[in-house]
C-alpha cells in the first residue's frame, strides 16, 4: 500500500509524499509504518497499539470508519493519513 | 465585572499600511490579550496546552476599524481584552479594544475560538470539546453569556442577493510556514494576508467599475469577518474565490477559501470598504458602542 500522510504529521516521515508499505491489511501497514518512524507512533497510535481516534484514514479517497482498519488492502491501494484539527 | 487585561504597546511602521492598521496586526494584539489572560486569570497558555491537554481553534474574527487612525496618530496603542464564555461551554469569545492613549478607540474584534483536547504534545492533534464543569466554575455568572455569536452565513446571502457583483478572481496558494502556527496548522490571523493578495489583484485588473473598488485601494476598510470551518495545514494547497460587489455604501469583498486538494470549504471571509467622509462619519458599528462592546 502506499501511504500518503497530510497534516502537522508530514514533518514526522520527513515530508516525504508517499511512502510504500508491504504488508496486508491497514492496520498492519500502520504499524510498520510507526516502526520506521518512531515519532510517528507516538502520536498515531494509542498505548495499545490502535489508531487514535483524532485521526481519520482513507483508502482510495474513502474514509474508513475506525473497526475497519483491520481490511485487506492491495499493493496500488493508496492510503490517507488524515489530521483534522489541531489545537493550540 | 468580566475580567480583563489591560497592555500598551509602542506602534511602530509594520503594523499600518499608509491608511490604517493592518487586520493581521490587530488581531496579533487580540491573541496576545488571550495569552495575557491566560496567565493573570488562569494558567499560562503553554501549561494549558502541555499540562492540560486544553487548546482552542480561532472559529471567527470580527475586526471593525471605529475610526480613522494612522501611524503618525500615536506613539503607543493600548489594547483592552475580556474573554467570556458561551454557549454552555461551547465556545470562547475574546473582545478587544485598541485604543491610542488617552483617546477614544480605534479598532474592535470579536474572536469567537472552540476549546478543543488535545491528544499528543507533538503535532497537537486535537478534537473539539466542551469546557468542563471544573473550567466553567471559573468563571462568573457575568462572564457567561448564553448564545453564540451570529453566523456569517446570513450576510452573504444577503450580500449576494441584494448586490450587483462587480468582479471576481481566484488564486491559489501554497500555505507556508509563515501563515501557520505552533501545530503546523494555518493560523487564523493569517488570513487576512491572504485575501488581501487577491482582493487588490480583483481591483488592480477590473475594468468593468474600477472607480467603485478603487476605494478598497485608496480607503481604509471598515470591517472584516472571518468564520472558519475547517482548518488548512503547511503545504496544503488554498484557492481563495474573492467576489467583489457594489455594497449601498461601498465595495463588500467575499472571499471563499477551498481546499485545492478536495474543494471541501476551508473560511468565508467578508470585508467591507467605505468611502468613508471622515467628518460625516457617525461612528455606528457593528459590535461596538463609544469603543465598548454591545
Amino acid at each position: 500500500m502506499i501511504f500518503v500522510i497530510r497534516g502537522p504529521m508530514r514533518r514526522l516521515v520527513g515530508f516525504k509524499d508517499q511512502l510504500t508499505v508491504d504488508a496486508p491489511t491497514v492496520h498492519e501497514g500502520l504499524k510498520e509504518l510507526c516502526l520506521e518512524y518512531p515519532d510517528l507512533r507516538r502520536v498515531l497510535l494509542d498505548a495499545c497499539g490502535q489508531l487514535r481516534g483524532v485521526h481519520r484514514v482513507a483508502v482510495n479517497r474513502t474514509m474508513l470508519d475506525r473497526s475497519e482498519v483491520d481490511r485487506s488492502v492491495a499493493a496500488d491501494d493508496v492510503v490517507e493519513l488524515v489530521t483534522a484539527l489541531a489545537g493550540g | 465585572m468580566a475580567r480583563s487585561v489591560t497592555f500598551e504597546l509602542p506602534v511602530d511602521t509594520s503594523m499600518f499600511t499608509p491608511v490604517q492598521l493592518h487586520a493581521r496586526s490587530v488581531f496579533t494584539i487580540v491573541m496576545s490579550g488571550w495569552a495575557r489572560w491566560l496567565r493573570e486569570h488562569w494558567v499560562p497558555f503553554p501549561r494549558l496546552v502541555r499540562d492540560h491537554g486544553l487548546g482552542v481553534v480561532i472559529a471567527g474574527l470580527d475586526l471593525e476599524y471605529l475610526r480613522p487612525f494612522t501611524f503618525f496618530d500615536a506613539d503607543t496603542l493600548t489594547a483592552t481584552v475580556t474573554l467570556r464564555v458561551a454557549a454552555r461551554g461551547k465556545l470562547l469569545v475574546l473582545t478587544g479594544v485598541v485604543a491610542p492613549d488617552g483617546d477614544a478607540a480605534v479598532a474592535g474584534v470579536e474572536a469567537v475560538l472552540r476549546p478543543v483536547r488535545i491528544s499528543d504534545g507533538v503535532v497537537l492533534a486535537a478534537t473539539p470539546t466542551d469546557l468542563g464543569t471544573d473550567v466553567l466554575a471559573r468563571f462568573a455568572e457575568d462572564e457567561v453569556v448564553p448564545v453564540a455569536p451570529p453566523r456569517l452565513e446570513p450576510t452573504v446571502d444577503e450580500l449576494e442577493a441584494a448586490h450587483p457583483l462587480v468582479a471576481s478572481s481566484s488564486q491559489t496558494f501554497t500555505l507556508h510556514r509563515h501563515l501557520c502556527e505552533a501545530a503546523d496548522q494555518w493560523s487564523g490571523i493569517a488570513v487576512p494576508d491572504l485575501t488581501t493578495e487577491v482582493r487588490e489583484q480583483v481591483v488592480s485588473v477590473s475594468a468593468a467599475d474600477g472607480d467603485a473598488l478603487s476605494a478598497a485601494l485608496l480607503r481604509p476598510m471598515q470591517r472584516i469577518a472571518i468564520e472558519f470551518r475547517r482548518p488548512a495545514f503547511f503545504l496544503d494547497e488554498i484557492t481563495v474565490e474573492c467576489r467583489a460587489f457594489r455594497g449601498a455604501q461601498g465595495p463588500v469583498f467575499l472571499h471563499r477559501l477551498s481546499s485545492a486538494l478536495d474543494g471541501d470549504a476551508l473560511a468565508t471571509v467578508l470585508e467591507w470598504f467605505t468611502p468613508w467622509d471622515d467628518e460625516a462619519r457617525d461612528g455606528s458599528s457593528h459590535h461596538f458602542e463609544q469603543g465598548a462592546p454591545r
